[in-house]
């Protein structure tokens, strides 16, 4: 006779607010500020996310890619290296000839290669908005749309019209 | 170099299909795999696992809501070099940005409705009408680096194709290359439709002549049609080194062919695959710079 087995695995333990998201993730707003570039710019620049495993599986990095189809060039504006868990503390380099404002500068680390230190989401979106409305960033995207536009292929306007 | 097959496998979504892709995938990869009427009850997640477990390949749905598009999308490409876009209203036509290197493509997959739907060649207009949205996501995306592959339910030579306010599909690379055809002060830009090229069997190679064989029994048919088909861009065009297309009666070393060199519906599908494979010039002379001061 077969014996009938208890279910002994307790109810739902799980807390409610479980998908409930405290903070996103640094690559969330990558992303979101990617297709926010590729939309300002009616995709003359795009904006893309590379993500790469570091070696020993426990680090991650978002490449920060900017690239103009048109000229077939892409660039790395910053990077962003943090654990799989937790997602912040994040390390984020970003090279630029600009002076640092103060708030910007207290996340400097002693790395000479401009790397900054994010201990939280809110101070991640702050050195995130200082990047990309940086003067040098600012120099380097319009210098590409305008060359763009320059190579663009024809459009309505110009084209040449068949026989 | 890239390379795309798409299927309409007629609900088919049986192992005999997927033990013929993955010898066809295991002979030469392909990156992108498009079925059409895949069977509703198997998931996409399930088909893409059949895909992976029988070529040894990863494959990941590309498209993001299954049930919304017509075409399911699989592939080996990573997240950022394949990307599902939008659908049509009608969930006919969808929109995917396939990245090489430093340069992106819009690719759509289609699959039309069929004459059978419609009567007086209602799905000539259809066709149209998805063309126009597709024309819509072109001027969103600021390119015509486009082309658009799968069963459209028409001939090359149906107005649905070659009508310049439908697809305005043209049958030579010259003439897709004038950019636009101007019609009643109206301009209309052009794809090039390889396909015209591959009916009929005066071909060297042993490819069949069409994609679909049916035969009405009445006065008029064709007997075979290429309803599957791939159209290009001039844009897209210039910037490929190379281009390949074929009609496929084999995967791997599985025929899709009766004895009567039809397809094999009882096996496979009514439909024969196509594949697309093209090669992106200079990809690899382009490096990745850093902003350094």
């Amino acid at each position: 006779m077969a014996t009938a087995f208890t279910d002994m695995w307790p109810n739902n333990l799980w807390p409610e607010n479980l998908n409930e998201l405290a903070f996103e993730s640094p690559k969330f707003h990558m992303l979101q500020q990617a297709a926010i570039l590729g939309e300002r710019t009616r995709h003359v620049l795009d904006g893309k996310l590379v993500t790469y495993e570091e070696p020993g599986g426990k680090l991650i990095r978002h490449d920060f890619t900017v690239i103009a189809p048109t000229l077939r060039y892409r660039f790395v504006l910053f990077s962003v290296q943090h654990a799989k868990v937790p997602a912040y503390p994040a390390l984020v380099r970003y090279v630029s000839a600009a002076a640092w404002p103060p708030e910007v500068y207290q996340l400097k680390t002693k790395d000479p290669e401009s790397t900054f230190e994010v201990k939280n989401e809110e101070e991640f979106m702050r050195l995130m908005k200082f990047i990309l409305s940086n003067k040098d960033t600012l120099e380097i995207l319009q210098t590409l749309i305008s060359q763009s536009q320059e190579k663009s292929w024809p459009t309505e306007s110009n084209a040449v019209m068949n026989q | 170099m890239p390379s795309l097959l798409f299927w309409n496998i007629n609900g088919k979504s049986q192992s005999p299909v997927f033990q013929a892709l993955a010898q066809e995938i295991k002979a030469a990869p392909i990156e992108i795999v498009l079925l059409a009427e895949c069977d509703s009850d198997m998931p996409a997640e399930q088909v893409a696992h059949c895909l992976t477990d029988q070529s040894g390949v990863t494959y990941r749905c590309a498209t993001s809501r299954p049930g919304g598009s017509k075409v399911l999308v699989f592939t080996s490409l990573a997240e950022e070099d394949l990307s599902f876009e939008r659908n049509s209203k009608s969930g006919r036509l969808a929109v995917y940005r396939l990245w090489c290197g430093n340069i992106d493509f819009l690719i759509a997959t289609v699959h039309l409705t069929s004459e059978q739907h419609q009567t007086d060649g209602g799905h000539n207009d259809l066709a149209g009408e998805e063309c126009r949205e597709f024309r819509e996501f072109e001027e969103k995306y600021n390119h015509k680096r486009s082309l658009v592959i799968g069963d459209f339910n028409l001939d090359p030579y149906d107005p649905g194709m070659t009508s310049a306010v439908n697809f305005n599909a043209v049958m030579t690379r010259r003439l897709a290359d004038k950019i636009e055809h101007q019609v009643s002060f109206r301009e209309y830009l052009r794809f090039y439709n390889p396909m015209w090229s591959m009916f009929g069997d005066h071909k060297s190679s042993k490819e069949p002549p069409g994609t679909f064989y049916y035969s009405s029994g009445g006065a008029r048919g064709a007997y075979w049609h290429i309803f599957d088909q791939a159209l290009f861009r001039g844009p897209a065009l210039r910037e490929f080194a190379a281009l390949d297309i074929s009609i496929l009666s084999h995967l791997g070393i599985v025929s899709l062919l009766t004895e009567s060199e039809i397809p094999n519906q009882t096996v496979f599908s009514d439909h024969l695959p196509i594949r697309v494979r093209f090669e992106v010039k200079d990809q690899d002379k382009f490096p990745v710079d850093f902003l350094r001061k």
